[in-house]
């Protein structure tokens, strides 16, 4: 070592010459997201002082404004809504996959993933078809005799929140069940030899040890909850505005730049406000005794969950020799996970079918089958055009992405340096911050840079999307990963980055693909920036779908939303497949 | 619940060693199969109030399986379990009144030492002022008492087993089970633990069946080991017994170190028996006890010594004739390992033996490697069996 430095030489300190590869792998993606991320936020920052810059007009007027505040803790109340009942369905849910035979588990795991990498809008639209007039529930009550006339499900508070949690739940189930699969069977059987019966053993055991993912996926639905627009947008009605869609109106209608700055930093606190008490609950807990191997705050929880269930159910299927899962009651587990199970899916399910009925209008079970919305579809440039424009984003912002995000990540495993937490932390928050803020910041800068409604534009504002999930995903992989091979290729004479690109990255190649997978389906779903930025040069799948949904209920739109499910199936297929292939 | 009525008393220390603390297990023709794979056959066994039982064998034998049939774990396919004079087969483990240390521990993390040492004692319902006490008692007892307060991540691998320890005996079961308690411990500690094991079954008396595949540790801490292989009993006894008097092949080669040279059985004279062995050598040897049938004149055995019941015998290594049960060969390895020397003596090309000599100061001189020596045994050291074949009896 002491070698190596002194042939360093003059002109270079040590110090510098050892951190150089660490700045040469971390500066792209910290040049994009600073540029497209930290830049266009602080610009909301201080539009919301005034054009000047230091007036307090807005805060004092959004102090004063009844309606906001009002707005405000509604949005605050639905978000705890909808944690509390995410928090009910989903432990059940995470026991049943925690408990079931390592054949049966990967299946059940599929049921809730297939569903989260579903297009929000798709699965909104879901909602919209079953909870409307005409829709699959009123027909069913009606036709058991529950109701007389359909009831009003759609457009109000009860929509709203079936939606969202219809969307959240997984967010609540992967960290909840990612903690539960830490328990090793052997303390709840231990519990019961002690004397504790089967419900016991869970409160007492089972429950407390699994309190970092409770708290892990209620803070994350939490803060999801908080900034979201799509659901709400869509099954709300006047009523349910929620925060987000007051910033919007701001912006879009009433065209006041400072008070939807000003809302926006407001949102923007409040969330960080939350990310910060989940990490303070976390590290609290560590002090009260029991420690986890690291504290961990609810969005790397959350996101070593989602890698979790991305790379498959890793359990120790050799060291479970006491036969029984740490999960609780077996028929309560199995019928209340069943039941959450079915929730996930079976709107996805329905879409499906109804997408080949040949009715203009939508009923279940259809009474005709026929391909003709697929072939509306296909025929219609309007339909093809945005979605060739979504695939060419997806696959630019995948490919930027994974390649900035995998650079960064390597740096910020293999080296050290003061500060790796927080600069790890901001790479990636963009997961967190509430898309329309995010959006409402890129507009605002893209227009004075004039690339609104250009395809390169919406490709560097998903790219920021998609880091997190690349980072995420490729630092667990290679932390994991036996640095032994690597030490020994370096021994043999290959030079570290010789020895990397040889050694470690063949290994982590599934979790590279797992990264772009994640990455592409962020951009190609994407919804809330390109309704901002892509204006009518760059207007992508969603964005198409939002427009048709807004305006009719157009089969087509089911079509469209049963191909977006087939794509995710297929993707997911995929990745699957070449993890196989590896072992 | 069971009742707490007996409590504290038991564990005074003041009870003589086997009590009658401890209550009898039996099972009888247990049975567990997982699919087409049978994991236990149709073990029949009977453990005595206050023994210290072991069950032995090499993975994939059965013996965890057993253990966790005991436990209630895993359900027998069929059979009955009896505990005492209840049949427990099928009563859920919360009920049996059982303890049992399991292989890494499986202390709650969440819980401090004394905590965890007071859960059985909470699940029974005791009131705080006697479970306080006998926490206290318990963690005595396995001299834990000043980490009461710690939490068993900041405690080593020794310090959580004995908290293990004292958490399963803490509520007074009858029945101790221990699913290789020792298996994550290093050498030193872990002999250190088998003493304190033993006396504290002295102490408290209570049956225990303890899970190994470790044969020093079987044979140094058990009444009786039970060696067990795919998934039947093979042969139960004490220690001394399965090494000296092995019924089969499989026990005398998987219990210590053993030699085996194939022969035909010339002439049979009671239990005794004699070998020609190819090269000429003539063997001699007793018949293995339990063999339903003693070898017969003309058929295939395999006699079987220990390495430390050969010599270097000091005979003449001419061309005359070699008395009996005597090799001779060439050292092809001498390994000195403290307190004994192994020497590893090729015989023909299909047949090397180990013999083991003690490093007294008076010990052999003059083996070295390449050396041309004979070897020796008595014949009353060495057992014949049917060569590769299991003891028709067990």
């Amino acid at each position: 070592m002491a070698l190596m430095e002194a042939e360093a030489g003059p002109e270079r300190s040590p110090v510098l010459r050892r951190m150089a590869p660490t700045v040469a792998l971390l500066l792209p993606a910290l040049v994009l997201l600073v540029l497209l991320y930290l830049l266009p936020l602080a610009e909301i920052v201080r539009l919301s002082f005034g054009e000047a810059g230091a007036s307090l007009d807005a805060y004092g007027t959004l102090a004063r404004d009844e309606i906001a505040r009002v707005i405000l803790s509604r949005t605050v109340w639905i978000a705890v809504q909808v944690t509390a009942i995410c928090l009910v369905a989903g432990f059940p849910v995470a026991s049943l996959i925690a408990r079931a035979s390592p054949r049966i588990a990967p299946v059940l795991l599929l049921l809730v993933v297939i569903p989260m990498w579903t297009s929000i809008l798709v699965r909104s639209y879901a909602w919209m078809v079953l909870l409307g007039r005409e829709g699959v529930v009123n027909g069913t009550l009606v036709s058991l005799g529950l109701a007389e006339a359909p009831l009003q499900l759609l457009y109000n508070r009860f929509a709203v929140i079936v939606g969202m949690v219809h969307v959240m739940l997984p967010f609540m189930i992967l960290p909840i069940l990612n903690t539960l699969r830490q328990i090793p069977p052997a303390l709840p059987a231990a519990a019961e030899s002690l004397g504790a019966s089967p419900l016991r053993a869970f409160l007492t055991v089972v429950l407390p040890l699994s309190l970092p993912g409770v708290a892990a996926g209620c803070a994350l639905v939490f803060i999801l909850s908080l900034g979201f627009y799509v659901t709400p947008a869509l099954l709300g009605g006047l009523r349910d505005t929620t925060f987000v869609l007051l910033i919007e109106r701001y912006v879009t209608a009433i065209r006041d730049w400072p008070m939807a700055a000003a809302m926006s930093v407001l949102l923007l606190v409040l969330t960080l406000g939350a990310v910060a008490a989940g990490q303070l609950g976390a590290a609290g807990r560590a002090q009260g005794g029991h420690r986890p191997a690291r504290p961990s705050g609810p969005v790397r929880l959350m996101v070593a969950a989602v890698l979790a269930a991305a790379t498959r159910a890793r359990r120790g299927g050799g060291e479970r020799r006491a036969g029984r899962s740490p999960a609780g009651p077996k028929a309560a587990t199995v019928l209340l996970g069943g039941a959450g199970l079915v929730f996930l899916c079976a709107p996805l399910l329905i879409i499906l079918i109804l997408s080949f009925s040949d009715a203009p209008f939508l009923t279940f079970p259809p009474e005709g089958l026929s391909l003709r919305w697929y072939e509306n579809f296909f025929s219609r440039p309007d339909w093809t055009d945005a979605a060739l424009t979504s695939v060419r984003v997806a696959l630019a912002t995948m490919v930027l992405a994974t390649l900035v995000g995998t650079l960064a990540a390597v740096a910020l495993v293999r080296a050290d340096f003061p500060g790796k937490a927080l600069l790890a932390g901001f790479m990636i928050s963009p997961i967190v911050v509430p898309t329309m803020v995010l959006a409402i910041a890129l507009y605002f800068v893209f227009a004075r840079l004039g690339i609104v409604g250009t395809e390169a534009g919406l490709i560097l504002a998903h790219t920021v999307l998609g880091i997190p999930f690349v980072i995420v995903v490729v630092s667990g992989a290679l932390r994991s990963t036996d640095i032994l091979p690597e030490r020994a290729a370096r021994t043999l004479g290959a030079p570290p980055p010789v020895a990397f690109l040889r050694v470690t990255l063949p290994v982590l190649r599934p979790a590279v693909l797992t990264a772009a997978f994640f990455a592409f389906l962020a951009s190609f779903d994407e919804l809330v920036i390109a309704l901002f930025i892509a204006g009518t040069g760059a207007r992508t799948l969603p964005k198409r779908m939002w427009e048709g949904i807004r305006e009719e209920i157009d089969p087509t739109i089911a079509a469209v939303a049963a191909m977006l499910i087939g794509l995710t199936l297929l993707l997911l297929m995929v990745s699957e497949v070449a993890k196989r292939r590896r072992s | 619940m069971t009742g707490p009525g007996v409590s504290g008393a038991r564990m005074q220390g003041a009870a003589p060693a086997g009590g009658g603390l401890g209550r009898p297990i039996s099972m009888e023709g247990v049975s567990r199969r997982y699919g087409e794979v049978v994991a236990v056959d149709r073990l029949d066994l009977q453990i005595a109030s206050g023994e210290l039982v072991t069950l032995l064998g090499p993975s994939g034998s059965g013996k965890t399986t057993t253990l966790m049939m005991v436990a209630g774990f895993t359900l027998p396919s069929a059979g009955h379990i009896r505990i005492g004079d209840r049949d427990v087969t099928h009563v859920p483990t919360h009920r049996r009144d059982i303890g049992v240390v399991f292989q890494q521990y499986a202390l709650f993390p969440h819980m401090s030492v004394a905590e965890n040492v007071a859960f059985p004692l909470r699940m029974r319902g005791i009131g705080r002022a006697e479970r306080d006490d006998r926490v206290a008692r318990a963690l005595d007892l396995v001299e834990m008492s000043r980490f009461a307060a710690r939490y068993p991540t900041e405690l080593s691998g020794g310090q959580q087993q004995r908290v293990a320890f004292a958490r399963a005996i803490v509520f007074d079961p009858p029945v101790l089970l221990l699913d290789e308690p020792l298996g994550a411990l290093d050498k030193k500690l872990r002999e250190a633990l088998q003493i304190e094991i033993k006396a504290l079954h002295a102490r408290l008396g209570l049956t225990m069946v303890y899970v190994t595949h470790d044969q020093a540790e079987a044979l140094a801490i058990s009444d009786r080991v039970v060696v067990m292989n795919e998934g039947r009993l093979e042969q139960a006894g004490p220690p001394a017994e399965l090494y000296e008097a092995p019924t089969s092949r499989f026990v005398a080669d998987f219990i210590g170190e053993a030699n085996f040279i194939r022969g035909e059985v010339a002439s049979t004279e009671g239990a005794r028996v004699r070998l020609g062995a190819r090269g000429g050598a003539r063997l001699e040897a007793l018949a293995a006890p339990g063999l339903a049938t003693p070898p017969a004149v003309g058929e295939t055995a395999e006699l079987m010594i220990r390495p430390e019941r050969m010599r270097v015998a000091g005979i003449a290594l001419g061309d005359g004739a070699v008395p009996p049960n005597t090799l001779i060969g060439h050292i092809e390895d001498r390994s000195y390992i403290g307190e004994a020397t192994r020497l590893t003596v090729r015989i023909r090309d299909d047949l090397s033996v180990t013999l083991r000599y003690s490093n007294t100061r008076a010990a052999a001189t003059g083996v070295a490697p390449g050396a041309r020596i004979a070897v020796a045994w008595d014949a009353e050291d060495a057992l014949v069996f049917p060569a590769s074949s299991r003891a028709t009896g067990a």
